[in-house]
């Protein structure tokens, strides 16, 4: 009872990161019918440089490492690596979209092993460590129960990602902009005609995805406490499939499916065995699909491919 | 440059392929480098894969991406006959084609009817299972020793190795014509280019059989191959049964002496798609180009699918992470950068960049409409 408790806890944790770099993948989907194999790498770039900003802001700066500058270090690395999605997409995909649908997306793969190789380069290719120091900023407390241990580190994490998720949700559904990106994610003609400036709500979309995808990147560095760069290929295909399990081009679906996902591999850890975890939540992957061939929320849709 | 493309396109075809032909028979003797015509025989192989992923993914127009699946059984098979029961090499040329055609009907059938990005993943999946299988080997299982009733598996399944885990099989033994062994560069340089040239051919054949014919019908349009008669499930079966079978023959054909979970099941994938993309889906000569910038690279002895896809591993495993990757990047980056660059030759092969409407509602300026389709092209950005 325990252990399955604390698989679950974990599962939840996990399925948090899941969900947070799937929603990057489904809103580019939503709007561009773009699978944007950049994104996990994008996660990737988000990991070192909050590695980077800790370490600048902290040890050269002096700052004490207290929760408030863990707060900024999140500010900064979303808008930096938000900056980032958006330069990809204007040099990467924008002149691509009139040559049809797998141009842009190999380009993405191109995009993909550029990010790798850049950040490979810049620091290093062996394993970067989060020092403990950082650690030990978030007090070491922890809660026990039912056999199950819960730390503030997971509590901090799943709010901030559960509280980044709500703020996109409301965005999409309750702003002025957040209905033109749904307009335009049912169609580019049409919202064009309304009014609504395609290129900006893509450009923001590119904005919104690698920056959520950056948190993930973040939360994961500190939460394993080292970082590597294929680290995007790893998360990003899981992530990539969180989205496809809920229903690609649909929010809520994301969230969904990276929360499963993360609680399908725990629960696989947990009881079955590690070394096949991924190859269960491929296989259960497989099978709701079978079942239900546009993901738990997506819609059955009329048009062929 | 461009002027120099369209006039290359223009060419009688049988002049290409006869000037062709005969460079590359003139090769190893032009250029008695071994480290050149190695190069020239990664570039066989890639080309072969990317023909073979041509099947499904540009003539049936099926997004799959776990083609290093198939390769994969095949390989192993090849593998696995050879070093444990002594099979002659090029007996195992059939076989290991026909059980990975066999494992693809197997493994297509109950996905066939997902849609484009589904299958896309499913078929990744399918892709990281067989890998993360072979990686572990059969004595992983032992975890169903915990399950009632299934303790004596525990002694059976603990010591057994079968797929050698990540370390692979090694000691395929060489393939053996009358008494006639395949040792150097070269021999195998015109061993490939054997079956490159018999693959192209094959494939032309293939192209304008009535199947190529039924295959690029249910690319353009399912529900009207449908209605004129084809049995779309079938052709899409076959595809993939074709696509895999070429695959699988492809890793014995390719002359590796082991096989290993990295190169048969990593993400060989990004390559081989990249290439059908640079080349345009769905027309085949030699994907030449993108295949010798990505055959131009290759360490001392080192299977080219070890360098390709040792990220995928690292990143799992936690073993080296330096070693060969850079080499892997720089690969794949030749190749999928030229595959952007040659995009705008990316034309009306594409199956996918028609309106997106359903036959049958015009309205939404699907194909029936008719009316300025290169303007309508990208557009389909429609959930």
């Amino acid at each position: 009872m325990g252990q399955l408790l604390q698989q679950l806890l974990n599962g939840l944790t996990i399925g948090s990161f899941y969900a947070l770099i799937a929603l990057g993948y489904t809103m580019v989907y939503g709007v561009l019918k773009l699978i944007n194999f950049a994104h996990g790498d994008l996660f990737m770039l988000g990991a070192y440089l909050g590695l980077v900003t800790l370490m600048g802001l902290v040890v050269n700066m002096g700052l004490s490492a207290n929760l408030l500058i863990f707060l900024l270090i999140f500010l900064i690395v979303m808008i930096v690596v938000g900056g980032v999605g958006v330069v990809l997409e204007r040099v990467a995909y924008r002149p691509l979209y009139k040559a049809g649908r797998l141009p842009p997306i190999v380009s993405a793969l191109g995009a993909s092993i550029f990010l790798q190789n850049g950040v490979m380069l810049l620091y290093g290719a062996r394993y970067r460590t989060f020092p403990e120091a950082f650690k030990r900023a978030i007090p070491d407390v922890m809660w026990t129960f039912g056999g199950a241990r819960l730390t503030l580190m997971q509590v901090i994490m799943l709010l901030i990602s559960f509280l980044l998720m709500a703020a996109l949700y409301l965005f999409v559904n309750y702003t002025r902009v957040g209905t033109a990106m749904r307009a335009v994610a049912l169609d580019h003609d049409t919202a064009r005609l309304m009014g609504i400036d395609v290129n900006r709500i893509i450009t923001l979309v590119f904005i919104i995805g690698p920056a959520l995808g950056a948190a993930g990147g973040i939360m994961v560095g500190l939460f394993y406490g080292r970082i590597y760069f294929t680290l995007g290929w790893s998360y990003g295909l899981k992530a990539f499939t969180a989205a496809i399990l809920g229903g690609i081009g649909n929010i809520p679906g994301a969230m969904v499916g990276g929360l499963l996902l993360g609680l399908i591999e725990a629960l696989a850890t947990g009881f079955v065995s590690d070394a096949w975890k991924n190859a269960i939540a491929f296989f259960i992957l497989v099978l709701i699909l079978i079942l239900r061939p546009t993901g738990l929320l997506g819609e059955r849709v009329a048009e062929k491919l | 440059m461009k002027d120099f493309f369209a006039r290359l396109r223009n060419l009688d075809e049988r002049w290409g392929y006869s000037i062709l032909a005969v460079v590359a028979v003139l090769f190893p003797i032009v250029v008695p480098s071994n480290r050149w015509i190695q190069v020239a025989n990664f570039f066989f192989i890639y080309a072969m894969l990317g023909l073979s992923l041509n099947i499904i993914l540009g003539y049936a127009g099926l997004f799959q991406l776990g083609h290093a699946a198939f390769y994969a059984v095949g390989a192993y098979t090849t593998a696995i006959l050879s070093t444990y029961f002594n099979v002659p090499t090029f007996a195992l040329l059939p076989i290991s084609g026909i059980l990975a055609a066999i494992f693809a009907i197997l493994i297509s059938r109950p996905i066939l009817h997902l849609r484009g990005d589904y299958l896309c993943i499913v078929t990744i999946g399918f892709g990281e299972i067989v890998r993360i299988a072979l990686r572990n080997d059969v004595s992983s299982l032992v975890f169903l020793a915990n399950i009632p009733g299934l303790a004596f598996l525990k002694e059976k399944l603990g010591n057994m190795v079968i797929t050698g885990g990540p370390n692979g099989i090694m000691g395929i033994a060489r393939p053996r014509v009358f008494g006639f062994v395949f040792r150097q560069q070269w021999h195998y340089f015109y061993l490939f280019l054997a079956f490159v040239a018999f693959t192209i051919f094959a494939m032309r054949r293939l192209e304008n059989s009535r199947l190529g014919r039924a295959w690029t019908c249910v690319r353009e349009d399912e529900l009207a191959a449908e209605a004129m008669g084809i049995n779309t499930v079938q052709v899409k079966l076959l595809a993939f049964a074709l696509g895999a079978a070429w695959a699988g023959v492809l890793y014995r054909s390719a002359g590796r002496h082991g096989v290993n979970p990295r190169g048969a099941g990593g993400h060989d994938w990004h390559d081989c798609s990249a290439g059908v993309a640079a080349r345009g889906v769905g027309e085949h000569p030699a994907m030449a180009n993108v295949d010798l910038w990505r055959g131009d690279d290759f360490h001392d002895g080192r299977p080219p699918g070890g360098i390709v896809a040792q990220p995928a591993l690292s990143s799992r495993a936690g073993t080296g992470q330096g070693n060969g990757c850079a080499g892997s990047m720089n690969l794949r980056q030749a190749g999928v950068t030229y595959g952007s660059a040659g995009s705008e030759k990316i034309d009306q092969t594409l199956w996918w960049s028609d309106g997106g409407g359903s036959p049958g509602f015009p309205r939404r300026g699907g194909r029936g409409s008719g009316h300025d389709r290169p303007e309508r092209r990208g557009q389909d950005h429609r959930l």
